[in-house]
């Protein structure tokens, strides 16, 4: 009888445990996605104004001077885009077709 | 593939300050140390670092990431580069 009161008593203690991790599971989840969201946002705004490299898919490379992005990344606001057909002005580039891209930021000293 | 499933922000944390290689569908390697990867299109921002203080940023699209693999271990080499990089005094209003 003794060991069915104890059981009971334990089973109590997993729960409450299991409950206590799981909170503290959601809570390290959030603050590591803002941890990760932070400085993407940071990042795009340190690039914004700088010559890009862009490399997309069906070996096409073209070089922009970088703007915006939307909220969600689907889009890539650009401008003086060089294209084989000419300099774009002002662009609008879709995520989906870029693979990657590069910014020179010189020595990194970042500006006060 | 490292873009098959939605990892938790746990899992993308763990790559920062670290010096990988990603892969991307088009056969490519991309090397650098990790400054952040977005959480929400899993985009990776790798910081080529150079002899003469020359550096590039390259972001490669969450999209097109195939794999990634940790290449140095040694996360304090450049976290204190890595953690100013983008930060402007502006900034540090802000935060917190």
């Amino acid at each position: 009888m003794e060991d069915g009161v104890d059981d009971k008593t334990q089973n109590n203690d997993i729960l409450q445990s299991t409950s206590t991790t799981n909170d503290d599971r959601l809570s390290q989840e959030q603050e590591d996605r803002s941890f990760l969201r932070e400085r993407f946002l940071h990042f795009l705004k340190g690039i914004q104004g700088k010559r890009t490299h862009f490399k997309m898919y069906e070996k096409t490379e073209v070089d922009a001077t970088f703007q915006l992005s939307d909220i969600d990344g689907q889009n890539f606001l650009v401008s003086d885009l060089e294209t084989p057909m000419g300099t774009q002005p002002q662009a609008m580039l879709r995520c989906a077709d870029i693979i990657s891209c590069s910014v020179d930021i010189g020595t990194g000293e970042h500006k006060m | 593939s490292a873009n098959s499933e939605n990892r938790s922000p746990g899992f993308w944390r763990s790559y920062v300050y670290k010096e990988v290689e990603v892969t991307t569908v088009d056969g490519r390697e991309h090397r650098g140390w990790v400054h952040t990867v977005d959480p929400v299109s899993e985009s990776v921002v790798l910081v080529h670092f150079e002899e003469d203080r020359q550096k590039t940023v390259e972001i490669v699209m969450g999209h097109a990431v195939k794999g990634i693999t940790v290449v140095n271990e040694d996360m304090d080499s450049h976290r204190e580069e890595l953690d100013h990089m983008f930060v402007t005094a502006d900034d540090t209003n802000f935060s917190k």
